[in-house]
Parts: structure tokens; C-alpha cells; sequence
């Protein structure tokens, strides 16, 4: 695995490395949505760059409604708004689950 | 001396729609983020203008100052370095209302560059229906700029808007924003918060009106029904362009085949009037009779792209797409190459990678542009003579659906070749779902119809009388029309011709008709209606006539008949396969900035469809297929 793609929770502590995922490594059932917050983005540039221009950021707190079928696109909301993210640009974004 | 201000916003933020008003324009606005690619100029409106003498200039969605693609870099080049202006005077940031803690942080960063600058936050109806009663006063306050409401609907705000834009300040130097967003999305999200503070529950009230477009997305993107209702979707529309038509292609046959009657029956006999009827009148019969289909494939894809579900399909289509080097942000240039490849190249600005951009520009002229419509129209109408209109319409969306393929194929194998550069981005904002109005679609479908006529029209003309004068002359006078169009400058060309065309199972008329297909490829059909000079029965219509013609053709040299099934399956994986329009030629060398590019696609896509037609025919007729 390339150094960029490296798993996010190498660094952290062990309690923390278990509520600690990428957004790639989510488990959503269809129909239900889960609510996660931002908790680092990393990665490749060119794409943590985009992903902060368009309102993903440390902090921020979002919902995820899955994914497409056969590892398609993940669709996130983020207030109003929806996005597709593949799975490269949701393995930038380490997330903690929220109640 | 003429003010230049550019407006700049968030993709779908409602900056084309704000420019409409404003110069009384009709761009077309679209729902899918990056559906500007070029910047347009246009001056104030008159009753708006006053004694203001202001240029503005839509530009392509971007979400921050440090573009990442091809469009983002003319938003920018629009600002810097607009041609024989320099620095734009100001800068209209148009902000999604619904969106403004995303949306802010460009006004923060055209600030610090140095621009003069206000505010224009759209879906301001929406907002005042929800009850949405932001602090608009504070947002003013926090960015040092005017900040004006705007509705889109009926275009309240305006003039607060251009006292606004007239009222800026000079412009002082400007300098490029700095690069780390971090700081400034903390500034703009905390100013979003403010603003918005007054409003009880906003960020709840703000998640609601998208809850229609969540509720929709549940069964448009099911993991399993959504590829299902994508596929159901797009197959309607390709095979409805047969249904649907049929009627009033039917009339329109009719009415042309009556004008050329009673031309063909007035006056005195002459070259005039034989030119009028058999020449000009039978040319723009033949191509005419396919606007009805070439009406309801614009009008087909107005809709999807006005309802918001083509930034769904691309996203749909994504990970198959990302199998052949592609890429979902790859499917609406595709998909407008169904109706013209010039725009659908120029789309693909809104790919970032260079890679993904070079290979969807490389397949986009095999998709089924709407010039080949009516070549497949006639082929197969010829082929399905007396059977079931559903049968032809089958395989025209079978042939659609084959150009994916194809396109698919060659995009495959280009990913093999070409090493991989930057990442490849999908990352893509779905917009919310929106009721299409037919109107706009209904208008806006019938000037992109007025413009194929226009731009087909000259052509066709221009065709049509040298090919009738060529298929006439020197013999003219000659009684039999078969010696006459034999011993014709067409024919003596067409001979020439032959040899090449003969593998295909083709004669020198329709050699003369392919090359014709050059200057446009929907001429091969008016061209086979002077060749094969119909309607010479006044009792058939014009395409009646040319499919009769069409059945009883045999070559001179060996008495065969042309127009076999194996033939005409020939023919149609020529058109599918081959590049003949020189438009598509032009807009991929200056969008790939490459010569070599663009005469290799055009060299290679005519070997392979003249290799692909003669391998089947011949593979065809070995197998006992007329």
C-alpha cells in the first residue's frame, strides 16, 4: 500500500484505533444513514484539497448513506448538500462514528 | 471606458441563471455541477443598464480560488487576465443560500486577493419560504461588501444588484489567494454561523429541503435498483426517438414529396426545374424528415440534465466507467456526444485529470452523434421493411448501447497504453432534484433542433448543387436516366471510387455518398436520394421512392445487389466506427492542443470502420448472409 493510503489509525492509540475508520471502511445498511464526524484528512493533496474546498474539514460532521453497488461511489450529506466520493477520496477521510 | 465584472460561484450556484437576467441572455442553465465550461461576455440589459456601461462574464463553477481543472483555470484566467482587460474591475460572488457556510469561503478569498467585490446569495425564494430569515445585514458587516438577495424565479434583486456592481470601488492590484484553505473555511463557516444564528433550528430547517431529494435518491441510487432504473432510463430514451417519431416524420415526408411533385408538374420542363424538384427539394426532404428524432433526442436529454439526475447517472455509471480509464465526471460529455461531439469535447474541461480528459475526448466521436441518426434511420427502416416499428427501434438503441461498448473498448485499451498521471477525481456535489420546466427544455430543445438545421442547412445546399449538377452533366439531354448518371462527372468519379468502396459490398453511388458524408455525415442520405434520383414515381412518397431504388440497386459491374442485409450491416458499422466530421476534427486539436492527436483519431477511426464493414461483410457472405 502506498505511504499517501496508509492506514489513519497507525498513529493513534489502541482505545482510539477502534472508533477510528476511514470512511471506506464504513458499514452502513441500505435505507439507514450514519453520522460521523471528519476527525483528519490525508492523503493525497490533489484530493484532500478538493474534498476540503467543498466543505469537508476537520470538524465537520457529516451523514453517510452508503454506497453503490459493486464498490461504487459513496454518498455523504453534508447539511443540505450530497455528494459521490470513490472510494480513493473516501479513504482520505478518517472518521469517528457518532450516536 | 466599459467596466468588466465576472461573475464567480460554486458550480449550480445560479451564477448562468443570475447572468440571464442580467443580460437578457439564454444561456442555457442547466442542474449538474460543471455545466459551464467557457466563459461568456455579455453587456447589461438596456432597462437595466441606465447610463451604467458594464460587461459581465459568467464563468465555470469553482469552489475556491486554486483550480484543480481545465474549467476552474478559465474561471481564473477570467479574473487575472481577461483578454485586452487585465484584472477584472469586480467580482460578483453568487453564493447558494442554502449553502452558505460551504459557499463563503470564495468571497473570503476574492477579498483577499484585492478584488472589489459584493455578494449575491441566490435562492433567496426558497429561503423566505422556509422561514429562512438570515442576517444578511451581519454578512454584509463581516465581509466589508454589499450582499444582495437574489430569486432566480423572477429575478427580484436586480436592481439592488447593479447599483451595487456600479457603486464599487476602483480595483487596486490583486494579488493570487494564498493556499491554505484551512483558516479561511474556519473564518467562512464561523461568519455562516452568525449570520445564521437568529434562525431556530437553521441547520435542521436547512437538512429538510433536501429531504424530497434524499427520499428520490433511496431508489435512484439503490445499490441494486439504481443501475436497473439507470439502464430502464436511458434505454427509454434512445428507443423512444424511433417510437415517437415515426408520425410526424411521416408527415414531413409527405409534405416534401408533394412539394416536389407539384414542382416536378409546374411550368415548362428544364434544368431548373428538374434541379428544384429532383435536387434541392429532394436533398432537404431526405435530411429533414429526421427531426422529429433529432427533436426528442434534445428534448430527451433537456430533461435528465434539467431534473438533476445526470450528475446521479455519473455517478451510477463511475465504477464501471473507472474500469476502462474513465471516470463518472466522463458520462455527460458521452452523453452529449449522443448529440453533437463539438460541445461534448469541450465539457470535458470539467474532467481534472489530463489522462481522463484525453481518453473521454478520444472516444467521445464514437458515440452516436445526432448526424448519424438519420444514416441509421434510413439503413435500418431499409432493413425492417414491413415489420414492426419496435424491431427497428430495438436495434437503433442496441446500436446506441453498442457505441458504449465500443467507446468503452477503445477507452479500455487507451488505459493500457497511457501511464497514469494525477489522481483521477470523481468527487462529485449532487444537486437537488428539481420539477424539469418543460418550457425552458421545450425552448431550448427547439433552438438546438434550429441549429443542427443551420449548420446542416448550408451544407446540404451546397452539396446538393454540385451533386445534382455533377450526376447530370455533361449528358443532360441523354433519355436514359441509368446511361446518363453512368456517363456523369459523379459517375466517372464515383468509378474511381469503386474499387475502394466494393469490399463493403458498395457501388460508386454509394462511394460518392460516403465521401459526401465528409462534409457532414447526414448528406449521405440526400446524396443517395440525387444518386439513386427519386422520386421519379408520383405516386410513392420521397423515402418510399429512395427505399424502392434502394431494394432493386445493382452494381454495373457484376449485376449484384447492393443494398443486402450483409451490406447494410456493413454500412452501419461504418457510420458507427468512422470520423467524417471536420468540426469534431477541429475542436479535438484545439481542445487536446494536439495536431498529432487529432489526425490519429481521425486516421485510425477511418482505417478501423473500413477494416470492421469489409470484415463483416465478407465474413457475412461467407456464411450465406446476402
Amino acid at each position: 500500500m502506498p505511504e499517501a493510503l496508509a492506514s489513519p489509525r497507525q498513529n493513534l492509540s489502541w482505545p482510539l484505533q477502534l472508533s477510528v475508520m476511514t470512511l471506506n471502511e464504513l458499514k452502513v445498511r441500505h435505507g439507514q444513514t450514519v453520522k460521523v464526524q471528519i476527525l483528519a484528512l490525508q492523503g493525497d493533496p490533489s484530493l484532500t484539497d478538493r474534498l476540503r474546498e467543498m466543505g469537508f474539514f476537520e470538524g465537520t460532521q457529516m451523514e453517510v448513506a452508503g454506497r453503490l453497488s459493486f464498490g461504487g461511489p459513496w454518498i455523504v450529506h453534508l447539511g443540505a448538500a450530497s455528494f459521490a466520493l470513490r472510494s480513493e477520496e473516501a479513504h482520505c477521510a478518517s472518521v469517528k462514528v457518532l450516536p | 471606458m466599459k467596466k468588466h465584472f465576472a461573475l464567480i460561484g460554486a458550480p449550480n450556484s445560479g451564477k448562468t441563471t443570475l447572468y440571464n437576467w442580467l443580460t437578457g441572455s439564454k444561456f442555457k442553465t442547466v442542474n449538474y455541477p460543471g455545466a459551464t465550461v467557457e466563459y461568456a461576455r455579455g453587456v447589461l440589459a438596456p432597462h437595466l443598464a441606465g447610463d451604467a456601461d458594464l460587461v459581465l462574464i459568467d464563468t465555470p463553477g469553482i469552489y475556491s480560488l486554486l483550480p484543480k481543472s481545465l474549467d476552474e483555470e478559465v474561471t481564473l484566467k477570467a479574473l487575472f487576465q481577461l483578454p485586452d482587460v487585465g484584472p477584472v474591475n469586480g467580482v460578483v460572488v453568487v453564493v447558494d443560500g442554502t449553502q452558505l457556510d460551504r459557499h463563503l469561503h470564495l468571497a473570503l478569498q476574492v477579498k483577499e486577493a484585492g478584488f472589489p467585490f459584493l455578494v449575491v446569495v441566490t435562492m433567496a425564494d426558497l429561503l423566505r419560504r422556509e422561514g429562512l430569515e438570515f442576517d444578511f445585514d451581519a454578512l454584509s458587516a463581516e465581509l466589508g461588501a454589499k450582499v444582495i438577495p437574489f430569486e432566480g424565479l423572477l429575478g427580484g434583486g436586480l436592481q439592488a444588484l447593479v447599483q451595487g456592481i456600479t457603486a464599487l470601488p476602483s480595483a487596486g492590484s490583486v494579488r493570487p489567494p494564498t493556499k491554505d484553505l484551512t483558516e479561511i473555511h474556519a473564518r467562512a463557516a464561523a461568519i455562516a454561523r452568525r449570520v445564521s444564528s437568529r434562525v431556530e433550528n437553521a441547520g435542521v430547517r436547512l437538512r429538510r429541503l433536501s429531504e424530497a431529494t434524499r427520499s428520490l435518491d433511496r431508489w435512484l441510487l439503490h445499490p441494486v435498483l439504481g443501475p436497473f432504473l439507470f439502464f430502464a432510463i436511458m434505454t427509454t430514451l434512445f428507443a423512444s426517438i424511433f417510437w415517437f417519431a415515426q408520425p410526424f416524420a411521416d408527415g414531413i415526408d409527405g409534405g416534401f414529396s408533394f412539394l416536389a411533385n407539384k414542382v416536378a408538374g409546374e411550368g415548362e420542363p428544364g434544368v431548373l426545374r428538374d434541379f428544384l424538384a429532383h435536387g434541392l427539394i429532394a436533398s432537404f426532404g431526405a435530411i429533414f424528415v429526421f427531426i422529429p428524432q433529432i427533436f426528442i433526442l434534445f428534448f430527451g436529454i433537456g430533461l435528465l440534465e434539467s431534473t438533476g439526475y445526470l450528475a446521479r447517472a455519473a455517478t451510477l455509471i463511475d465504477r464501471p466507467f473507472s474500469k476502462v480509464g474513465l471516470t463518472g465526471r466522463s458520462f455527460v460529455p458521452i452523453l452529449s456526444g449522443f448529440s453533437c461531439a463539438v460541445p461534448a469535447i469541450i465539457a470535458t474541461r470539467n474532467i481534472s485529470s489530463a489522462r481522463d480528459r484525453w481518453i473521454t475526448n478520444f472516444v467521445i466521436p464514437l458515440m452516436t452523434c445526432s448526424a448519424r441518426l438519420p444514416v441509421y434511420a434510413l439503413l435500418l427502416t431499409f432493413l425492417f421493411q414491413g415489420e414492426a416499428p419496435w424491431k427497428a427501434g430495438f436495434v437503433l438503441a442496441l446500436l446506441y448501447f453498442g457505441a458504449l461498448v465500443l467507446g468503452g473498448f477503445a477507452a479500455g485499451v487507451l488505459n493500457r497504453i497511457i501511464p497514469k498521471d494525477a489522481a483521477s477525481i470523481l468527487l462529485m456535489e449532487l444537486p437537488l432534484y428539481r420539477q424539469p420546466r418543460f418550457r425552458v427544455v421545450l425552448h431550448q430543445s427547439l433552438v438546438r433542433t434550429k441549429g443542427y438545421i443551420f449548420r446542416a442547412g448550408p451544407v446540404i445546399l451546397v452539396i446538393a448543387v454540385g451533386l445534382w449538377f455533377a450526376s447530370n452533366f455533361p449528358n443532360y439531354e441523354m433519355a436514359d436516366a441509368s446511361q446518363k448518371l453512368e456517363t456523369s462527372y459523379a459517375g466517372r468519379a464515383g468509378h474511381w471510387l469503386e474499387p475502394i468502396v466494393a469490399p463493403m459490398g458498395a457501388d460508386w453511388r454509394v462511394g460518392v455518398g460516403l465521401l459526401s458524408a465528409f462534409a457532414a455525415r447526414e448528406v449521405f442520405v440526400s446524396t443517395l436520394a440525387v444518386t439513386f434520383n427519386i422520386a421519379s414515381d408520383d405516386d410513392d412518397t420521397q423515402r418510399e421512392s429512395l427505399l424502392k431504388q434502394m431494394e432493386t440497386a445493382t452494381r454495373a459491374s457484376d449485376g449484384a445487389k447492393i443494398f443486402t442485409t450483409a451490406n447494410v450491416t456493413g454500412l452501419i458499422l461504418f457510420f458507427m466506427i468512422a470520423l467524417q466530421c471536420m468540426s469534431t476534427f477541429a475542436v479535438a486539436q484545439r481542445e487536446s492542443g494536439s495536431w498529432r492527436f487529432a489526425v490519429a483519431q481521425l486516421v485510425l477511426f477511418n482505417v478501423f470502420a473500413y477494416g470492421i464493414a469489409v470484415a463483416v461483410v465478407q465474413s457475412l457472405h461467407v456464411f450465406g448472409v446476402a
